[in-house]
């Protein structure tokens, strides 16, 4: 085209429309394209996890606690439970009056205002103001009104968050066993902490979905509910328990001992009925007693037996043949073994007495001539009969803090060894240890493995016994009986604790005031008084064993461990509801 | 597109004359014949779809606030269940409390009564005693300053409890005495 370009001023040359439309067509397509491949990249390729995602937005997880299983005692009565609680917070940025608020606060909750108000003045969003509040009184706090002129104005940023709270309803009952839980609500000690699994059960966990804090009701819900725990039943019978608590801590207080233990055994079944310890921690309070008193004594508290041992040493010598009640003993003002000299506990001339008479007045040079009949095997039979009878073996019960004590292994013996043994000096027993051993004896020989565990009770309410314990035999029938013959020549009027006795019963035991290990010296300090005995003698039912550490008032066993022993002995037998037998104890000549 | 015809039309032949034909005409149907049925007026129709919907909004309404209404049922029953768990749960630990060895002993001491030390037995078959009676021996009295108790407030006390009296153990101590 040769047109002559002339274009007057000011008209604009039009665009050529159909090329004009052909990019807005391509710049459409291109963006729907990129459309399209968002669309199918959105519901396509990633749909699921986009709506997984979107889901996880909506859902809330909330975590239901499992409520933590009970402790009881034999007869399902509570030592340890679980309780509805409130933890009162508050959010300092929200409180309008912090003086008035901490005022009204501290009626209700104790504790001083200042102390109060000062956390309500502190920066951030959250401070605990009182752990585990009855809901009660939780309730009491939320409708507290400062500000009289404000209707319905309550206080404003104070909060109450569901707790729960371990609580004891027996208070210190039973503490030692019981043990107790830290702040997050799990075992830290005793029971608590040896039954924790089973105690604790699966926590279980609600989803559900949410729109704008709201639930919908509609949406899907999903529950998986918790498991709760299973309660413990244990042996312990609380009336026992709570009298040979109260017996050991006033004797411990009277004596001004160190600490002191009773362990209440049934002969039986090796049931323990009571594990009283003094002092004795309060599972409410586990921080003011001294760590030290945060076990149980009678079996973390490792101590040599002295004289409550040579009822095992005239076990052994009679199983072997190499003595009996009557056989007769010379025994001198002193004997020299291994190159030192051994001592009874009070001077004496030369004396004449049987193997009773030995044991009922407590004579070490006479155990020592006793086991001196079993010829060159002396070691190895001592050593073996500590040994059956639990010395320096575990329990059997699972208890945190149990000490199985110490017995010497043979190569291990020094000269001396051999000589102390006998009368108990040289190795370490705890409580529980002594008294399972004379159940031993109790049982005519047969040794019953010692429990605290008496079965569960799952959620559902059914009952589960702890598995049947364990027997072996140690000795025969005859030798127990003849040593419980001997032994109740203790209580008798030639023995060494008539205040033992129990008018009525015919009482088996024997008294022990041993050579006490210093712990912090490792030598000999102090003494260790006890008493180990059983009833009724013919027929034995119950094991009672005393044990008074460093005592400073007196320290004979006979003296100070007898009346702790026939106050508590009388006591089971009474509410165990076991008559006297109504037999006399066999005369047995002490002397020749 | 504007793309020019590349050609032009080719021309149509000549018309060829034909015979002269009547006109024809579309013969409407009548109204209310099979063909043509009377159509309604549209008002009933819109009148229906909106009575619907008025309904379905009134329905959803009425859901709405039954639903508050029952969340509320629910939140001040749940309050309440709530509230009498906590009381039977403070109830039962009282009870525990009351009933535990240590408050049952110190309460039996306040009435005045003493331990027996010594088992016995009475066998009612045969009549026996079995063990060695002993006469219980009252311990020494609590440190504690025993209640003054005069006897205008045992009497008021009475009336309180209906008949109850908690002695102090120095009441019982002087009624022993008298009784020698």
């Amino acid at each position: 085209m040769t047109r002559p370009n002339v274009q007057p001023p000011g008209t604009m040359r039009l665009a050529d429309s159909g090329r004009r439309l052909q990019i807005i067509v391509l710049v459409i397509a291109f963006l729907l394209s990129l459309f399209a491949g968002r669309l199918l990249q959105l519901q396509g390729v990633n749909a699921s996890a986009y709506a997984a995602q979107a889901e996880e937005e909506r859902r809330r997880i909330v975590t239901l606690p499992a409520s933590r299983g009970d402790i009881t005692d034999v007869d399902g009565v509570a030592l340890a439970t679980t309780v509805e609680a409130r933890d009162v917070t508050a959010d300092p940025s929200l409180v309008t009056d912090p003086a008035a608020t901490a005022a009204a606060l501290a009626r209700l909750l104790g504790g001083k205002a200042a102390a109060l108000e000062a956390k309500l003045r502190s920066d951030g969003r959250y401070v605990l103001l009182a752990r585990q509040v009855s809901p009660e009184r939780a309730r009491a706090v939320l409708a507290l009104d400062v500000d009289p002129d404000q209707e319905g104005q309550q206080l404003p940023g104070i909060f109450a968050i569901r707790a729960h709270k371990r609580v004891y309803p027996s208070g210190d009952l039973a503490g030692s066993i019981v043990g107790f839980v830290g702040r997050d609500g799990h075992g830290l000690a005793g029971m608590e902490l040896a039954a924790e699994d089973r105690l604790a059960g699966r926590d279980g966990r609600a989803t559900y979905e949410t729109a704008l804090g709201r639930r919908l009701p509609s949406g899907a819900t999903d529950a998986e509910q918790p498991v709760p725990g299973a309660d413990v039943r244990l042996t312990i019978d609380r009336d026992v328990q709570w009298m040979a608590q109260r017996t050991i801590a006033t004797k411990v207080t009277e004596v001004a001992a160190e600490s002191g233990t009773v362990v209440v055994m049934e002969v039986d079944t090796g049931r323990l009925l009571a594990l009283a310890t003094a002092p004795a921690v309060d599972p409410r309070r586990p921080g003011d007693s001294p760590a030290a008193d945060r076990g149980n004594r009678s079996l973390s508290e490792v101590y040599e037996p002295g004289s409550t041992g040579k009822a095992i040493t005239a076990a052994a010598v009679i199983e072997e043949g190499a003595a009996g009640p009557r056989t007769k003993f010379t025994v001198p003002p002193q004997l020299y073994r291994g190159g030192n000299e051994f001592n009874d506990h009070s001077p004496h001339g030369t004396l004449k007495m049987t193997l009773a008479g030995v044991l009922a007045q407590s004579s070490n040079l006479g155990t020592i001539l006793a086991t001196e009949r079993l010829g060159k095997r002396r070691d190895e039979v001592l050593h073996h009969y500590l040994q059956a009878f639990g010395v320096g073996q575990p329990t059997g019960l699972d208890f945190p803090g149990a000490s199985t004590g110490l017995l010497p292994a043979l190569a291990d013996w020094s000269a001396t060894t051999s000589y102390t043994l006998p009368f108990g000096q040289g190795y370490s027993v705890n409580t529980v240890q002594m008294a399972s051993a004379y159940a031993i004896l109790a049982a005519g020989g047969v040794r019953v493995q010692p429990s605290v565990v008496a079965g569960w009770v799952a959620p559902d309410g059914s009952y589960t016994p702890a598995p049947a314990p364990q027997r072996r035999r140690v000795v025969s029938e005859s030798t127990a009986d003849q040593v419980s013959r001997m032994l109740e020549m203790v209580v008798g009027e030639g023995g060494t604790a008539p205040n033992a006795a129990i008018p009525g019963y015919r009482v088996a035991g024997k008294t022990g005031t041993a050579n006490r290990v210093d712990p912090q010296t490792g030598g000999y300090r102090g003494y260790t008084a006890s008493f180990i005995g059983y009833a009724p003698a013919d027929d034995p039912a119950y094991v009672v064993a005393v044990t008074l550490q460093d005592p400073t008032r007196g320290y004979y066993g006979g003296q100070l461990a007898g009346p702790v022993f026939k106050e508590v002995l009388s006591f089971v037998l009474a509410s165990e509801r076991v008559p006297p037998t109504g037999t006399r104890p066999p005369a047995m000549r002490l002397e020749w | 597109m504007s793309t020019a015809p590349l050609q032009e039309p080719t021309r149509r032949p000549p018309a060829v004359a034909t015979p002269e034909r009547p006109r024809l005409a579309v013969v409407r149907p009548q109204p209310g014949s099979l063909d043509r049925p009377v159509r309604p007026g549209r008002a009933p129709f819109v009148l229906l779809v909106v009575g619907l919907l008025a309904a379905g909004l009134f329905v959803l309404l009425m859901l709405n606030t039954t639903l508050a209404e029952n969340s509320f049922v629910v939140h001040d029953l749940q309050r309440n269940t709530a509230e009498l768990a906590d009381r039977e749960q403070a109830l039962q630990q009282e009870v525990a409390l009351a009933g535990a060895p240590h408050v049952l002993a110190e309460r039996a001491r306040g009435l005045g009564m003493v331990a027996n030390t010594n088992p016995v037995f009475l066998d009612l078959r045969d009549r026996r005693v079995l063990g060695v009676p002993q006469q219980a021996v009252a311990p020494p009295p609590p440190k504690r300053k025993p209640r003054r108790g005069s006897s205008d407030e045992l009497l008021r006390q009475l009336a309180r409890t209906g008949g109850a009296v908690q002695f102090a153990p120095d009441e019982v101590r002087k009624a022993r005495q008298g009784d020698r």
